[in-house]
């Protein structure tokens, strides 16, 4: 598959350096200057064709394309893949004129979602032997997060969940509430609003997750 | 390929972005591979899509007291149905059946007796 940097003229902003960085989270390289958190701007310059703004939302955002279809079961090498297209595909939308909004991760994920969901109808369709499973993939394809969400999770889990993080400290949650919440912020712009550092944002994460773990994964434990 | 099978820490801190990017990409490596691995990369992943789940219940889910406010409302209660009953008392000692009372009865038997004497006199001619 074509990578970030070969795809020069259209989509040039993709250095080879990016390409190879945001599939691995940049972790301390992420910058926290004064426009880092500003997610509005980035995206106006982005729907303007601004291909620096378009490079950062990549670098902010790949990771977490890359994490929903890992959840789907997608093997990591072909989950980088299929996150790249997606953003390149945004890209060419944006440059013809059909993009109009653009709500990151969301959409990103749901094009990412969209074009796994085409792999897979063409690798069954290549196989002929596998029937391919249209009510499936049509249902997937109506509603991309909910089948994996639907399975996961059951309400009474997620009531539950919601209790234990209730427990936790006002500032555990709030790192939550920002990281995971309807704002999705990036770990980095939790860190710049809570005024923590990285690293002690990630370590909260890691001790809310190992409360609410139990919680979630419920009779599906490894 | 890297042999070695990554730690359910690593997966973690893999999903979570936390890994310095070579460590990164030897996990990447491992797990395009090893199906075990893979599985748990996968598990991980799911539950950080599950966090996005519970934080949105959690955002619209009501306000519940919790245990440590209902104790602190109940002792809150019981203080304040302790001081009524002593405020009931405090009145009730304060009205006049006792004292003030008893006083008032030997004002009227002292005035009833003054008054008796008085006619007493008059009819003794006095």
């Amino acid at each position: 598959m074509k990578s970030f940097a070969d795809a020069a003229p259209p989509f040039g902003f993709f250095t080879a350096a990016a390409a190879q960085r945001a599939p691995a989270a940049p972790s301390a390289a992420v910058p926290l200057g004064p426009a880092a958190g500003d997610d509005g701007a980035l995206c106006s310059a982005a729907l303007g064709g601004d291909a620096q703004a378009w490079s950062a939302l990549v670098d902010r955002y790949n990771h977490r394309v890359v994490v929903a279809l890992l959840a789907r079961g997608i093997r990591i090498d072909r989950a980088k893949d299929i996150a790249q297209e997606a953003w390149m595909r945004l890209v060419e939308q944006q440059r013809l004129g059909k993009l109009d909004r653009l709500q990151l991760p969301g959409l990103a994920i749901t094009q990412a979602t969209f074009l796994a969901l085409e792999a897979q109808r063409r690798e069954a369709a290549a196989r002929r032997h596998d029937p391919i499973d249209e009510p499936k993939i049509a249902c997937a394809l109506a509603d991309p997060r909910g089948d994996a969400e639907s399975r996961m999770m059951t309400e009474e889990r997620v009531a539950r969940a919601v209790e234990v993080l209730s427990r936790c400290s006002p500032s555990a949650r709030k790192v939550f509430r920002l990281a995971y919440g309807g704002e999705g912020l990036s770990h980095a712009e939790v860190a710049r609003r809570v005024g923590l550092s990285l690293q002690r944002v990630r370590q909260i994460l890691c001790e809310v997750r190992a409360k609410l773990r139990a919680e979630l994964e419920g009779e599906d434990e490894r | 390929m890297s042999h070695r099978h990554a730690t359910s820490a690593e997966l973690e801190l893999y999903v979570l972005g936390g890994l310095d990017p070579e460590r990164a990409a030897v996990v990447e490596e491992h797990c395009a591979s090893c199906d075990a691995c893979a599985r748990g990369l996968a598990g991980e992943a799911r539950l950080e899509v599950a966090f996005e789940q519970v934080a949105r219940h959690a955002e619209r889910a009501p306000v519940v007291a919790r245990p440590v406010r209902a104790a602190a409302y109940g002792a809150a209660g019981l203080v304040a149905m302790a001081a009524a009953v002593l405020l009931w008392f405090g009145r009730a000692a304060a009205t006049p059946t006792t004292g003030e009372g008893t006083a008032a009865a030997a004002h009227h038997t002292m005035q009833d007796g003054a008054i008796l004497d008085a006619r007493n006199d008059a009819l003794d001619g006095g």
